[in-house]
Order: structure tokens, then C-alpha cells, then sequence
């Protein structure tokens, strides 16, 4: 199963372009839907060991979220050979999740 | 007892049957001898609430074993939707369903999908057009079985399209009525009956069976047998207008009258009684049969019903609004253990969807039987994990708790969540007309319903889902908080006094609702 590891730090485009097969998930710490994708997105790390999990606190990270056009958390970031390719906000089952990832 | 020798599941839901009219919730005047019988020697959930109201999302999460709330309102069981009767496909189990709810009949809602056998008793609200065309002796006429204060005419001497929609309604009730002759023929006596004459007749003796009986009654029309033997109501003697067959959809205040709303509670009271009468015949027939000592029987509701102001129904007179108030959401529910020592009075929360879990449970299986769904390695339905808890180890004694609060509400109109010191309602959409309710709600199912497409637009926004980085909680000026101690039914709100508790109560059911919706 893969690990979410928190990348709040370094987190930029040019940062996901090592990335080949990404999901990075950006949240906030009081945030209650935020708690619950946390652990949709455990649970499909365990269905897709394959997809590397990064998190992003989004109050570190207002630049990043303005230039990949969001601003509400939960939000999940698909990155696919270096590149974002799907941007999707608000809650999803873990079902859901893997169907949405499958189907970029 | 063990759990094998617990062989059946009879499961009654009697549509519309408020808690509180009954003498073992402690209604004084009600007479109910047989549910109080049955509660007596069984065990009473004190706090059982449904979640997602009214009629059809009760039934999903009951099908399904899942909320509804998170997820969809007035829609069809769909191919993602596990029901427990895909999870008893290609089991020992025989199913059988016996209705007369006429909103789980319309066919393209799929309510009866995998039943073994389906039987549905005909003319009850919303399949009353069955019987339109039946020639209507004389001294029958809608008008004398409403209230003249409804009735309004317009400028040509016609009534308006409302009054002649409720007159046609009530017409339809009386051409089926005028060919009654004892309350043998009521809606709740038919389909009990119907029921009966599956278990004596019908059913395999040698095979265990899960039989779903579903009551519309108590719900409206408003006949009970003194309406038909024109005698006063038991519960309302000196009353001297018209009997009320029905009433409109509508907000009280300038439309009924006090007299007319206790009349109509008195009425309803009736017919509360009536299905007690022929629930007790039920109950006789299932002992004469030997099937007392290995079926578990379980009794519930979808939801009470507004039928006036203050703790009667917040100023409604049926569900014309999205409200979850106390007398709409607190369900009663009773259940016979074969084996087990009853008489016990179980207070922890539970939801409607524990009773399918607890079906299960009774027939041998866990919640975890959904994910063996299927027969020879096909897996059905790809089935999602059901969210219900068994109440059979709680009746045991086993454990206290099963849930600490419960929640309830609309789907995409209202939240709220109930615990033994308070409830809460955060509105998602409280402002709403009663044609907009019907048509965008209730998926327009007065015109036979439109297959969900109605309440597939109230999709949830992204922003009820979602939270804004550096934002504080805020509790919406609308919200409402009520103590539960004092104010069991809603009436006083306390959310100015108590801003914390109700921004502590907001985030535990957006967390919980979040929770639910990501599972």
C-alpha cells in the first residue's frame, strides 16, 4: 500500500514533473470532508499500489492551488507523466475514486 | 436460542405510523393492545430514527442496508443499489414481498426487484386512479368528505383545479368504498390478510423464508371504519362537520382550522387502531402456525406525519415541506427474538438501516454477506459495504450502544442530527413552495414519477463537500438548536444561546454525513 507523504513543503509543478503516475491530495486542517478523503484515498492506495499519494496542506500552498485554478479543499490532483491532467474537488467514494483514476 | 434455530424473518413496515400514537410509547388514549402486547414481551427502541425521509429513500436504505442521505432522495433502486434480496439470491432463503405502498409499486422504481413472490393490493394513495372508472353510486360525492372551508369556487360557479383534483381523489376512495362491508376490506386488513394466506398457503414449509409485508396504512385517506358506519370517531365524538378524508398539501395557517387538524389526528388515531386490531389477528395466526418460536418479527416505520401546529407538525398538514422535525423522523420499532427474553426498553440510537443488518443477522448472515453476493464466483453488483449494525447483540445484552446520536433529513434539503441532550438542523434548502417540493422533490410521483430524473438534479454542490483554506466554521443563521431534555419536539430554538454547541454539532454531522459519503 502506498503512503500519503506530505510533499507540503517542496509542492510545485515543476516538482510534480517527476512524478509518472500521482494522485496528490490537498486539505486542510480542520477541515471534517478533508478528514473522510484522507481515508478514501488510504483505501484506494490499497487497491492501487502502483499510484504514488502525496498531500498538501492548502494554507502553505495558496500560489499553487491559484495556479492549477481551485480553491476549495478537499482536492485531488491527478498527475500522469509530469503533467496534471485532472483537477477534482469535494468527496468521492473510494469505489468512485478508483474510477475516476481509471478512466484519465 | 441459537441462531439456527431462529429460521425466519417476518419484516412489517407500516407506513406513516408516528411513534407516539402508540400506548407503548406512551400514548394514553390510543388504544394499540397488540403492539403494546408485542413491545411488552419484546424489545422497544426508544430512539430509532430514519435518516433519509420520506417514503422511498426509507425503503433504499432498508433494501440496501445504506444511507441514503449522503447519496440520493426520491429515486429507483439502480444496478449499484445491493438490495437484500440480490444478497439472498441462490440462498436457502425463500422472500416474498406483500404491499400495498403504492410508491414502491411504480414500476420503473424497481422496489420489488428479486422478491420470490410479489403481491400488491391495489387502491391505495397514488394507485387510487386504478378504480377512476368504476361508476359511483349517488349518495356518494367527494365534496361530503371534505372540508367546504377547502373547497373554492371560482368565478363561472367551477371549482378551482386544486379542489377538483382533491374531489377526484376522494371519489376514487369511494368507488372502492361503496362495495366495503366490514373492515375486513381496509387497506391494512387486506394486505395483512394477503400476507397470512402466503404463510398458510403459499410459502414452502420446509425452506426458511423472509417475508416483507409493507402496510401503507395508517397513512391517508383518513378511513377508518366510523367514517363508513356513520358514526362519531372514538377519538373525536363531538366533532360535526364532514368526515376528512383528506386534506390538502399545505401550510395550516389561513387554511385549516384547529377543530379540523385535531379531527384529522383523531381520524389517523383511528386507523392507528385498526391496523393494531389486524396486526393482533396476524400475530394469532403466526402462533396457531408454530412459527412464533423461530421467526423474528420486526415492526418500524418510515416516518410519522405533520398534521398541524407545535409539536403536531410545525404548522403543516402533510409532508409538504423538507422539514425533519421529531414527529416526521423518530420512528418506532419493535422486534419479537424468538428465544430471547424481551421486555426490554432499549434506549441507544439506531437508524432504519441497523434493521437490515438485524435482518440478516436473523437469517444467519452478516452485513458481510453482500461482499459473497452472488452465485458460483459472479460477484452481482460490485456491492458496496452496508452501513447497518445488527441490534440482535444489544437485545442480547452484549453491548449498551449502538450508535450515540442519529441523523436525518431531506436529501439536498436538510441535515440533522439527534443525541440524548440535543438535535440540530442545518437546512440545505428550508424555502420551498409546495408544487416546487412535489415537482423537484418527489420526482413529480403524483403524475406515476419520472424514474428519479426530478431528484437526480438536486445533485449536492461541491461547496457542501468542500471548505475554504483559512476560513473559520460558520454556523448559518438558519441553523436551529434544540435542548432534547426539555424540548423533545423542536418547538423552542436555542441556537443564539449556545453558539458553541451548535458549531460542535454542525461539524460532527458534516463530518459524519462526509464520513457516510465516502464509504
Amino acid at each position: 500500500m502506498s503512503e500519503i507523504k506530505d510533499i507540503t513543503e517542496k509542492a510545485s509543478a515543476e516538482y510534480f514533473a517527476d512524478f509518472s503516475d500521482a494522485v496528490v491530495f490537498f486539505h486542510k486542517e480542520l477541515c471534517p470532508h478533508c478528514k473522510n478523503m484522507e481515508k478514501v484515498l488510504s483505501k484506494f492506495g490499497a487497491k492501487a499500489p502502483q499510484v504514488e499519494l502525496y498531500s498538501v496542506d492548502s494554507e502553505a500552498a495558496s500560489g499553487l492551488m491559484a495556479e492549477l485554478g481551485f480553491e476549495r479543499v478537499p482536492t485531488l490532483v491527478f498527475v500522469r507523466d509530469g503533467k496534471v491532467v485532472k483537477v477534482q474537488s469535494g468527496l468521492m467514494n473510494p469505489r468512485e475514486l478508483k474510477a475516476l483514476h481509471q478512466s484519465i | 436460542m441459537s441462531k439456527k434455530e431462529m429460521k425466519n424473518v417476518l419484516f412489517i413496515m407500516l407506513d406513516t405510523l408516528q411513534f407516539n400514537y402508540l400506548g407503548c410509547y406512551g400514548n394514553k388514549e390510543v388504544k394499540t393492545p397488540n403492539l403494546d402486547k408485542f413491545a411488552e414481551n419484546g424489545f422497544l427502541f426508544e430512539n430509532a430514527y430514519s435518516e433519509g425521509l420520506p417514503t422511498i429513500p426509507v425503503r433504499r436504505a432498508l433494501m440496501t442496508g445504506r444511507y441514503t442521505l449522503p447519496y440520493g432522495g426520491w429515486r429507483p433502486l439502480t444496478t449499484e443499489d445491493t438490495s437484500i434480496t440480490d444478497v439472498l439470491w441462490c440462498r436457502e432463503v425463500q422472500t416474498a414481498l406483500v404491499y400495498d405502498t403504492p410508491p414502491m409499486r411504480l414500476p420503473k422504481y424497481g422496489y420489488s426487484r428479486g422478491f420470490d413472490y410479489v403481491r400488491f393490493c391495489n387502491g391505495h394513495e397514488l394507485d387510487h386512479e386504478t378504480f377512476s372508472n368504476v361508476p359511483l353510486r349517488p349518495e356518494f360525492r367527494g365534496e361530503d368528505y371534505l372540508s367546504p372551508e377547502w373547497l373554492k369556487k371560482d368565478e363561472s360557479g367551477e371549482y378551482d383545479e386544486s379542489s377538483k383534483s382533491l374531489i377526484r381523489e376522494a371519489e376514487c376512495y369511494l368507488r372502492q368504498r361503496q362495495n366495503w362491508s366490514s373492515d375486513a376490506d381496509n387497506y391494512a386488513s387486506v394486505v395483512i390478510s394477503e400476507a397470512d394466506n402466503w404463510l398458510k398457503d403459499k410459502r414452502d414449509p420446509n425452506r426458511p423464508f423472509f417475508l416483507w409485508l409493507d402496510s401503507f396504512d395508517p397513512h391517508e385517506p383518513w378511513d377508518p371504519p366510523s367514517v363508513w358506519e356513520n358514526r362519531p370517531c372514538p377519538y373525536d365524538p363531538d366533532y360535526e362537520g364532514n368526515p376528512l378524508l383528506l386534506a390538502p398539501w399545505t401550510e395550516i395557517d389561513g387554511v385549516m382550522t384547529e377543530e379540523e387538524c385535531a379531527h384529522i389526528r383523531a381520524l389517523y388515531a383511528e386507523k392507528v387502531t385498526l391496523v393494531d386490531k389486524w396486526l393482533g389477528k396476524l400475530f394469532g395466526s403466526l402462533k396457531a402456525q408454530g412459527l412464533w418460536d423461530n421467526t423474528m418479527v420486526v415492526i418500524t416505520s418510515d416516518h410519522g406525519q405533520p398534521m398541524g401546529d407545535g409539536e403536531h407538525g410545525h404548522g403543516l398538514m402533510r409532508k409538504c415541506r423538507p422539514w425533519p422535525y421529531e414527529e416526521l423522523a423518530h420512528v418506532p420499532l419493535l422486534i419479537h427474538v424468538p428465544g430471547l427474553k424481551g421486555g426490554k426498553r432499549i434506549e441507544s440510537f439506531v437508524q432504519n438501516v441497523d434493521v437490515t443488518a438485524t435482518i440478516l443477522d436473523g437469517l444467519g448472515l452478516g452485513v458481510e454477506a453482500v461482499e459473497e453476493t452472488g452465485h458460483e464466483g459472479i460477484s452481482t453488483y460490485d456491492a458496496e459495504d452496508m452501513h447497518g449494525i445488527s441490534l440482535l447483540p444489544v437485545m442480547r445484552g452484549e453491548t449498551d450502544t449502538v450508535r450515540d446520536f442519529a441523523i436525518a433529513g431531506y436529501y439536498g434539503m436538510s441535515w440533522s442530527i439527534i443525541d440524548h441532550d440535543y438535535s440540530y438542523i442545518h437546512w440545505l434548502q428550508k424555502e420551498i413552495d409546495t408544487d416546487s417540493m412535489n415537482k423537484v422533490f418527489y420526482d413529480g410521483s403524483g403524475a406515476g414519477g419520472n424514474a428519479g430524473a426530478q431528484s437526480a438534479k438536486l445533485e449536492m454542490k461541491e461547496e457542501m463537500w468542500t471548505c475554504v483554506p483559512g476560513a473559520e466554521v460558520s454556523v448559518p443563521q438558519s441553523d436551529e438548536l434544540y435542548d432534547r431534555r426539555k424540548d423533545r419536539f423542536q418547538l423552542h430554538n436555542i441556537i443564539d444561546k449556545h453558539p458553541e454547541k451548535a458549531k460542535e454539532l454542525l461539524q460532527k454531522l458534516k463530518l459524519y454525513i462526509g464520513e457516510l459519503r465516502t464509504t
